[in-house]
């Protein structure tokens, strides 16, 4: 039994994780360092089992595995797992390095993850990494600055680093504080969270505390970074008398707040060159490469085509905006929707995705091209990305159409003869509108208040039938009452003999002894009356009697016409009896 | 006494004279506006009649032709959709909604109960004629006597049929594409999170147009149910009640 019952969870875990997509990524921890410090990259593998973790190498890194984490969830009944091969890059000299796209056999099917950037500056004068003063200090700051110049919309990654002696317990100031930069001319990318490490300087070991952030002149000129300051709550032993590492129990800690502060750092900011800036520039300010691909690659003319273009690499990605169309000779496009895919901590390095939908007026076999301009700061130069004319197959009839496209429409202008089709709407309704509601029927007054018409209407019929009924039996009870009445008038005062024995016989008839079960309830007939084993032998006797000289005298015209007193006696003493027994 | 009938009639001039006076002139006005091309005018115009409730499905027809003049096709597809709630049958609405449908890339097909869950309000409509007429026909198949109770009693039969299947589907349904948490996706970029946070990962990608069901709020992020019956968390804005 239990083994069924493994065997049941087995195969849904299995079904669960079988329908779960399967999807690689790698992602740096930092994109930008110096030659001294090495970085973390990622490679997460979602929803498939690999063992060994892919060799990877680049010119400039030196990149060792690390280790391996995996985890596995269910979460509304879909299972999904992680595995995680860490590496670390160490960097072997100054300069831009790709790490190349890494790829990944799993299930059958090879995956690829995109290619990564890493920028590896040399420390400058703006780099504090002077130990010396601060180096008998329990605290100290420094602000490390990778860069001595940039220019206007350059993202320059900055560390604010704050060093706490080991015996020392520290947190921010009120917690979520992060550090003011005294200083004017520039812009801060929000603090991502602060990191922590160990780090040896001058001999020490130092807990550090580390916040990131990109910084961006706003104006060209010299920018000043006076300080960074950050309040800490700091737990410190009377005296840090003892030797670091030595740990005495009985040592006493005093509390209190204190303000550090960084050293400060000179950048000079230089304004974009004029000359040679692209038309279509927006200022993006960094390195950036440009793919276009397009989903479905066959479709029929007016059918809507999704054109993907990426923009990834390393810079002010704010300042990216949506890539001009050319060539879109033949293509409806409309406003694309953007996406942006940061790939580290600070957003300097990114995937910003732009898609167009398009709809094609006449058959093509090309897509519309794209051009995206930027500053690169190391060449120092403008460059224009043109993407190739990729490949699709647009197939059907030329669509009549002449509204202009609506993005873009100055970069190419379509030929006059045929603008490019649009899919538009139909027109408003100008017709006064009639008042509706959103409220469901059930909840609407009106239509219970409708319901009551022909609940109202079923009442009034039944009540009707009520009292027709009651009418209708009424008067049936009246005529038979009055009819008895005539007929005893007529027993008691007719002299003559057949009438009142056709009137003793019939108020034999109207006094039924009882009412007969049937298929319908009827009234007792006289002749089942007087077969009725209840009624007495006597009575029945005088009832057959009556009935035979009634007979004889109205059909068989005997005996006298005219009543006798005694006769009437012994007739109305039978009705008596009859009535008695009924 | 007679300030009583003043007051009366005062009250009664701006509870009924005054909204729709206001909503004649600013629905011609909205018009007049989009046919000129002036459609951030005319959006104004159309949203001050939402304001104050004058809901009609021409009004959401109009306005969703706005946004997508705007180049907002999420609000678009949200008035559109509106606009059919309102009036199942207006086809310019379905004509539209399925344009834009198309540009956004969303080819998602309804479910089938998403597509009965548009006319949830002729379930019970259905219902109630057919239980009066079942009453109706039992109350004379009791009384008529005649060649005619034969057909009183089909009548009978037949209706109560109709009433249990129409109350059947309306319990069902409920109140369908009426339920007051039921809203759309009028943005793009809309991602299904394991949690209240853009750190948190991705549990699906929702597309403009996809309608999801709203389970509960906390902060700018919402607890909701997608179409594909995931659950996770969106970001508030990126979503939007059908019923306004």
């Amino acid at each position: 039994m239990k083994s069924l019952i493994g065997l049941i969870v087995w195969l849904l875990c299995s079904a669960t994780l079988a329908a779960a997509e399967t999807s690689i990524s790698a992602t740096l921890s930092e994109s930008v360092t110096d030659v001294d410090h090495p970085v973390q990259l990622e490679l997460k593998i979602e929803n498939a089992r690999v063992v060994r973790p892919p060799t990877i190498s680049a010119d400039g890194l030196s990149i060792n595995f690390a280790g391996t984490s995996s985890r596995t969830q269910i979460l509304n009944f879909q299972a999904s797992s992680i595995t995680t091969f860490t590496y670390i890059v160490t960097p072997t000299r100054a300069g831009d390095f790709e790490i190349p796209a890494i790829e990944v056999a799993a299930a059958g099917k090879v995956y690829r993850t995109s290619s990564l950037v890493l920028k590896v500056v040399h420390l400058n004068d703006n780099n504090a990494a002077k130990p010396s003063p601060n180096s008998d200090k329990p605290y100290f700051a420094e602000l490390v600055v990778p860069k001595e110049s940039a220019y206007v919309g350059e993202q320059i990654p900055i560390e604010l680093r704050f060093y706490f002696n080991q015996r020392m317990q520290y947190q921010p100031y009120p917690q979520g504080q992060y550090p003011l930069i005294d200083g004017e001319g520039f812009v801060t990318k929000k603090y991502p969270e602060p990191t922590e490490k160990q780090l040896e300087t001058n001999g020490r070991v130092y807990h550090v505390v580390v916040y990131k952030t990109g910084l961006t002149g706003v104006k060209p000129g010299k920018l000043e970074l006076r300080s960074a300051t950050q309040s800490f709550l700091i737990s410190m032993p009377f005296g840090m008398r003892n030797a670091p590492g030595f740990i005495d129990p009985t040592e006493a800690f005093q509390q209190q707040v204190i303000d550090i502060k960084t050293n400060g750092a000179l950048i000079e900011i230089k304004p974009l060159p004029t000359a040679g800036r692209p038309a279509n520039f927006s200022g993006p300010v960094g390195d950036f490469t440009l793919t276009t691909s397009a989903q479905p690659t066959k479709a029929r003319t007016g059918d809507p085509v999704n054109m993907k273009v990426e923009i990834k690499g390393l810079g002010n990605f704010d300042r990216v905006e949506a890539p001009i169309l050319t060539n879109i000779d033949g293509w409806h496009a409309y406003q694309p929707s953007e996406d942006l895919q940061t790939l580290d901590d600070l957003g300097l390095s990114a995937v910003k995705t732009f898609s167009y939908p398009l709809v094609a007026s006449k058959p093509l076999n090309s897509l519309p091209t794209v051009e995206f301009s930027y500053f690169d700061p190391n060449a120092e130069k403008y460059v224009t990305l043109k993407s190739s004319p990729a490949n699709i197959e647009i197939e059907g009839d030329r669509l009549p159409d002449a509204a202009a496209s609506p993005v873009n429409s100055d970069a190419s202008p379509a030929p006059k003869s045929m603008p490019p089709p649009t899919l538009d709407v139909l027109d408003i309704r100008t017709s006064s509108p009639v008042p509706a509601t959103f409220l469901p029927l059930l909840q609407q007054p009106g239509f219970w208040t409708i319901q009551a018409i022909p609940a109202g209407a079923l009442m009034f019929l039944g009540l009707g039938l009520l009292v027709r009924n009651a009418t209708m039996a009424s008067q049936t009870r009246r005529a038979l009452a009055h009819e008895k009445r005539l007929l005893w008038k007529r027993v008691q005062a007719s002299n003559n003999r057949p009438e009142v024995l056709q009137a003793a016989v019939r108020l034999l008839e109207l006094s039924p002894r009882r009412q007969m079960r049937g298929p319908t309830i009827r009234t007792q007939s006289l002749n089942e009356a007087i077969t009725e084993e209840a009624l007495p032998e006597e009575l029945r006797a005088e009832v057959r009697e009556l009935l035979k000289v009634k007979e004889l005298t109205i059909y068989g015209r005997v005996g006298s016409e005219t009543l006798t007193e005694p006769e009437r006696s012994r007739i109305k003493a039978l009705l008596n009896r009859w009535k008695a027994t009924a | 006494m007679i300030w009583i009938r003043h007051f009366l009639a005062v009250a009664g001039y701006f509870a009924f004279a005054v909204p729709f006076s206001l909503g004649g002139t600013t629905w011609e006005a909205a018009n007049q506006a989009y046919q000129n091309g002036r459609y951030e005018e005319a959006k104004v115009n159309y949203l001050q009649l939402v304001r104050v409730g004058q809901y009609s499905a021409d009004l959401f027809y109009n306005l969703g032709n706005v946004w997508f003049k705007l180049g907002d096709q999420g609000r678009a597809i949200l008035n559109y959709e509106r606009a059919l709630l309102l009036e199942p049958g207006l086809d310019e609405a379905g004509s539209n909604l399925r344009t834009v449908l198309k540009i956004v890339g969303n080819d998602d097909q309804p479910t089938f109960r998403d597509r009965i869950g548009a006319y949830a309000d002729y379930f019970p409509l259905a219902a109630s004629i057919a239980f009066w007429t079942f009453a109706f026909s039992f109350f004379l198949a009791s009384q008529v006597h005649e060649r005619s109770n034969l057909f009183w009693r089909r009548l009978c039969i037949g209706a109560g049929f109709i009433f249990v299947s129409s109350a059947g589907a309306s319990l069902w349904i409920g109140s369908g594409a009426k339920d007051a948490n039921r809203a759309l996706i009028i943005d793009s970029a809309a991602d299904l999170k394991y949690g209240p946070a853009i750190s948190a990962r991705t549990v699906e990608s929702l597309q403009i147009g996809q309608p999801v069901h709203l389970i509960s709020e906390r902060g700018d992020w919402t607890f909701c149910r997608a179409s594909t019956g995931n659950l996770g968390w969106i970001l508030t804005r990126k979503a939007e009640r059908i019923i306004p």
